[in-house]
């Protein structure tokens, strides 16, 4: 092997070569500012801006014969500041970089029923063109197209044009999905300059915010689902949550629990008085070693269940002696046949075990059962109505009305009962002769 | 330790080896638990919304004291019946 042959290392194929400076050409022009796909020809979120007309601040220019939209803090979505037009008649124009097929996003606000919009341009010669008013979304189309899409007031709500230079379309989308595309003004190679308007007079508020290429938000407080790392989240003052349902985190608004009203057992320590932590159940106006405050009343452990309690042995030193002799002998009795409480409690313990094992669990708890039931059934209640929109409710006196039998008067209730009860006992008669007739 | 203590103790170890460690806390296929979650719960619930206040005009006490009885009866009858059925087996 020559030197020549050394130096050559590893081939490159001849069309490789040529593809890899043709990309690399393609990449500097990207980077010079030539046409690119994909992106919108600039941003503004119009923080950093004074307070007062647009015109002149970051590349904004007034179209005549409009005045300035405004810079303002009044409404905004993101940031402190968007740009409002209240005066009627406003038109504000910027020309960025040239793309040929793109997006631009606005957040737009609608505070009244008339209409403001955004001329997408190539250079000075109109390209496409949305309206946002009259209580829909129009696009122009060589006549105002209206799309039906109902106007959202008094909100935010984004509004999103995208344009394909290829096909000399764009199309628009605002709360649902995507209009078809529509042909544009004119042929066009790139859109480069926004013309934002309001070209209807009456008074009122329209807010214009955080133009972009891509609908979702900055990362801040406001807006909290935005946030797709934990770091950033955190650094928005958000909380970034588990959620065990959907087994994924996600970043939401910062929980700040409600502050608590006084109130029963727990909540006795948010009473401020002594008047309302009385008024409460189970509070108590007292002082704990830091001040006298409202507490939940200590709770008070029920003495053991016993049912027996051994008796003491009487006390035979104060006795004369022969009264001492007869106490000793039946202490001595005493002592031989009465239980002591230990044993005694065992024995309660050993059968409150027992109780709680199978049949005798499943016949209490039936038990248990019936009497709540047959406890809870007192009450009574009302029934509400509505007949042709009056409302009432039902009217249970005639239970009480009375008739007299046998020469006794008694109300329908109580007849019913009666009645009822006989039935009852008759069935339950049936199944007792039954029951006997299958012993024998 | 007295006599009454002697007899509790002969009574009390009697349950706590023989008769407790035998005698199960749940059934199978019916634990405690699902009894009482039905009972206690779902079922008393259900009843009391759909039948507050009949007890005004019906013995609904009477009525489950008479079905207490009738699941006693029932059960009385199918032991007795089991007594029997075993004894025949026994003596063949």
């Amino acid at each position: 092997m020559n030197s020549k042959q050394r130096n050559k290392g590893i081939p490159i194929p001849q069309p490789a070569l040529k593809l890899l400076i043709l990309t690399a050409i393609f990449l500097f022009l990207l980077l010079i500012g030539g046409t690119v796909f994909g992106a919108s020809p600039f941003t503004d979120d119009f923080e950093g801006y004074s307070i007062g007309d647009l015109s002149g601040q970051g590349g904004w220019a007034t179209s005549s014969p409009y005045s300035s939209w405004e810079v303002s803090t009044t409404t905004v979505e993101v940031g402190n500041q968007s740009i409002d037009c209240y005066n009627g008649y406003c038109g504000n124009t910027r020309t960025g970089t040239q793309v040929a097929s793109g997006k631009w996003v606005f957040w737009t606000y609608a505070g009244y029923d008339y209409s403001f919009g955004f001329w997408i341009k190539e250079g000075s010669s109109d390209i496409c063109r949305v309206d946002v008013g009259h209580d829909t979304i129009w696009y122009y189309n060589g006549g105002f197209v209206d799309t039906g899409w109902e106007l959202v007031y008094n909100d935010y709500q984004s509004l999103q044009i995208e344009w394909n230079a290829t096909t000399d379309q764009c199309r628009i989308q605002y709360t649902v999905g995507w209009s078809d595309w529509f042909d544009a003004y004119d042929t066009f190679d790139y859109i480069d300059r926004l013309d934002i308007f309001a070209t209807e007079f009456p008074n009122g508020d329209r807010f214009i915010d955080y133009i972009s290429d891509a609908v979702e938000l900055p990362c801040e407080v406001e807006h909290c689902g935005y946030c797709l790392t934990s770091t950033s989240c955190i650094s928005a003052d958000c909380s970034w949550y588990y959620s065990i349902y959907l087994q994924e985190y996600s970043c939401v608004p910062f929980f700040e629990p409600s502050p608590e009203e006084c109130g029963s057992f727990f909540k006795c320590n948010y009473c401020g008085d002594q008047t309302t932590c009385e008024a409460e159940l189970n509070c108590e106006w007292t002082d704990r070693g830091v001040g006298t405050q409202c507490y939940m009343q200590e709770p008070t452990v029920p003495p053991a269940q016993i049912d027996w309690e051994v008796p003491d042995i009487d006390d035979c030193s104060s006795l004369p002696a022969l009264d001492t002799i007869v106490c000793e002998i039946k202490n001595l009795i005493s002592g031989a046949i009465m239980p002591s409480q230990e044993k005694l409690e065992t024995m309660y313990q050993t059968l409150g075990a027992f109780k709680e094992k199978f049949p005798f669990n499943y016949i209490g708890i039936l038990n248990d059962f019936f009497t709540d039931i047959t406890t809870d059934l007192e009450a009574t209640t009302t029934i509400p109505i509505k007949i042709l929109g009056a409302t009432s409710t039902v009217s249970f006196t005639f239970w009480d009305a009375t008739t007299t039998i046998g020469g006794q008067e008694e109300s329908f209730k109580n007849i019913l009962f009666d009645f009822t009860t006989f039935l009852v006992l008759m069935g339950w008669f049936v199944w007792f002769i039954s029951l006997i007739k299958r012993f024998f | 330790m007295s006599i009454a203590d002697i007899v509790i103790s002969m009574i009390t170890w009697l349950f706590q080896k023989l008769i407790l460690p035998v005698l199960p806390t749940n059934l199978p296929l019916f634990s405690f638990s699902d009894l009482q979650d039905i009972l206690a719960g779902t079922l008393q619930h259900n009843l009391v919304y759909s039948f507050a206040g009949l007890s005004q005009i019906f013995n609904v006490r009477l009525l489950f004291i008479l079905l207490s009885t009738i699941i006693a009866g029932e059960i009385l009858f199918w032991l007795v019946k089991a007594g029997f059925f075993i004894v025949k087996l026994v003596r063949g």
